[in-house]
């Protein structure tokens, strides 16, 4: 069936075409690179931690003082980068955003397994990793409780409502493509979406439904965005360490949080763009014009959250905070690290003022890698930074992420773009129904 | 034994009014598409009721009274006197409060998506998933025998490009 009424010349049948055979249709070259990524991940990631586990916290480079380093900064990371999916799908799906439609799928994808790399790293940095358990409020014959006035207890319930919230969200959404699946694909993966589509068949009852329940879902995570990361802060704003206690630290986080999430939306997408040109069709120059409008003012109210940042220090001129300032911003290799931060966050970004550079590659893939690049060394510049300057300087003492630290980061990234090869064979990076909707309902009326 | 017909169509806004012709007529009619054609529908046949609100609501309530027992009981349970700070502690109650009626509100949400959904489901739909994937198509149940013509009459009248009889 062909729609020449709908405003597309592209049919519902070449989405469902376009788009599965981004799942059915698998070259060499993807099982080569998903079993080097996933061998890699495995390496640098899981065989430092077992040997971090069986040594001992000594084989990073924290210290008495220094007690959170690169695992913090690598969670605070990760947790920023997956609300953007969220902001995408939720906030834009009730202000009806069209150009939501063709990304908010990839978008919440990259929330999810974000999500699974956040707790990672609290394990890790743990040290005693079996013992997670204690974080959740529990009856134990000892009478110990968890603290609900810590910042770390809200974190555990902020955390835990949000990814609980993201997964059911993501599902919530493929139940519909899970039933176009179930039709047109065969093999071993038929079975799979015929269960999971829990009997889906596009009869009105059920779409009134969805279409309700969407509503409500995109309803309750949007504030989950905004407490989550503000929670996040707060493990550090709710301290007396200078450089941490800051009241601007919620609205800089959850700021610098979307920053980075659309960062990695644009860059992700558009390498799949580049692997896979049927995407071309549907992430058109249109959706960068707007994801790139939106990362250019995240990017200017991010800057001047960090101009607070520096300022209300300046302005209070007590002899911690001031000590902070210089050793974070004039001290190398922080000096350096401060600067790379703020061309990164501040200055690039504004690149996109100009149009013709949003859809290019310098506006697709260098400007988001030096985002993202910037925000983690921004978490950098907070997190281990101000813990090695506390108030009394006898208690100064520097930090160096050491190899284990390195690897398990880098492990991290890894392990992430392993997780999402593994996906996007299996479920469909765009959502089907919802590209329909954007290409349009068959009317007589209008022709 | 019940019959069913099952009628397909090129365009959404005749489905939509062919199936208003034949609810009027007295069959039950289930439209079948590969979008949401909610405010459509809903111009022709009214605003539904929606069930799932009820279930958000008692999530919501709940999710709010068990995060707040939560902080504030175990405050009263083990209680720990800190120089300055009160025993039952406001904010945070109201923040793992806050948390807790989100959490419970999505997750008494997805359990009444799923129940409604898939009570659809058990109802029984006696057509064929293979025909109406990705169409849009109207399903007339409850036909008796003397009547299927009319309906397939109707039907075709109407623009139905494929009309399948199903027996129930």
């Amino acid at each position: 069936m062909t729609h020449q009424d709908t405003k597309s010349s592209i049919s519902y049948e070449e989405v469902n075409e376009d788009i599965l055979s981004i799942i059915t249709r698998t070259g060499t070259g993807y099982y080569v690179l998903t079993a080097c990524l996933a061998v890699m991940s495995v390496s640098l990631f899981f065989l430092p931690w077992i040997y971090q586990i069986y040594t001992g916290q000594g084989v990073t480079g924290l210290n008495s003082q220094v007690f959170w380093g690169v695992y913090l900064v690598n969670f605070v990371f990760w947790v920023g980068v997956a609300h953007a999916g969220t902001l995408i799908s939720a906030m834009l799906y009730i202000t009806h955003t069209p150009w939501r439609r063709a990304i908010s799928r990839g978008a919440e994808t990259i929330t999810l397994f974000s999500l699974v790399m956040v707790p990672l790293f609290v394990f890790i940095h743990m040290g005693r990793p079996w013992n997670f358990y204690w974080t959740f409020p529990y009856p134990s014959q000892r009478e110990l409780w968890t603290s609900f006035t810590s910042p770390l207890t809200f974190d555990v319930f902020a955390i835990g409502a949000y990814t609980t919230s993201s997964i059911i969200f993501l599902y919530l959404g493929l139940i519909p493509d899970l039933g176009v699946l179930s039709r047109n694909i065969t093999g071993w993966r038929k079975k799979l979406y015929n269960t999971i589509s829990i009997g889906w068949c596009g009869t009105d009852e059920q779409w009134h439904i969805h279409t309700r329940t969407s509503m409500f879902f995109s309803a309750f995570i949007m504030p989950l965005v905004v407490s989550v990361h503000s929670v996040v802060s707060w493990d550090f704003a709710l301290s007396v360490v200078p450089g941490f206690s800051k009241t601007v630290f919620a609205p800089y986080f959850v700021t610098g949080a979307l920053l980075s999430g659309f960062a990695a939306i644009l860059l992700i997408l558009s390498i799949m763009r580049e692997v896979y040109p049927i995407m071309k069709r549907y992430i058109t120059d249109y959706h960068y014009d707007r994801i790139t409008l939106f990362v250019m003012i995240l990017s200017l109210v991010w800057s001047y959250f960090t101009f607070l940042d520096i300022a209300t220090d300046l302005y209070a001129n007590t002899s911690e905070g001031i000590e902070h300032l210089k050793f974070k911003i004039a001290a190398p290799p922080y000096l350096q690290l401060f600067a790379f931060m703020i061309f990164s966050n501040a200055i690039m970004p504004l690149t996109y003022i100009f149009k013709k550079l949003r859809p290019s590659v310098f506006g697709r893939f260098v400007v988001p890698i030096f985002i993202i690049i910037g925000m983690w060394l921004e978490r950098y510049l907070i997190i281990p930074n101000s813990l090695s300057r506390k108030f009394l300087p006898y208690i100064w003492r520097d930090y160096m992420p050491s190899w284990v630290e390195i690897s398990i980061t880098a492990g991290g990234f890894l392990g992430f773009t392993t997780l999402f090869m593994i996906y996007i064979k299996i479920f469909p990076i765009i959502s089907i129904f919802d590209v329909k909707k954007d290409i349009g309902v068959p009317m007589k009326k209008r022709s | 034994m019940n019959n069913s017909m099952l009628g397909l169509f090129e365009h959404a806004d005749i489905l939509i009014k062919t199936a208003g012709s034949v609810r009027k007529l007295g069959y039950e009619v289930t439209i079948i598409s590969p979008i949401p054609l909610d405010y459509d529908i809903k111009r022709i046949f009214g605003p539904k009721k929606n069930i799932v609100e009820y279930f958000t609501g008692l999530g919501a309530v709940t999710g709010l009274f068990f995060g707040a027992a939560f902080a504030f009981g175990t405050a009263f349970l083990y209680v720990l006197p800190r120089g300055g700070r009160p025993i039952f502690p406001v904010t945070p109650t109201l923040l793992i409060a806050f948390e807790t009626t989100i959490l419970l509100s999505v997750l008494m949400t997805f359990i009444g998506f799923l129940i409604f959904l898939r009570w659809f489901a058990f109802k029984g739909m006696c057509f064929h998933p293979d025909i109406t994937a990705d169409k849009f198509c109207l399903l007339v149940s409850s036909i008796r025998g003397d009547k299927l013509n009319e309906i397939e009459t109707i039907l075709k009248e109407h623009g139905a490009y494929d009309i399948h009889q199903i027996k129930g």
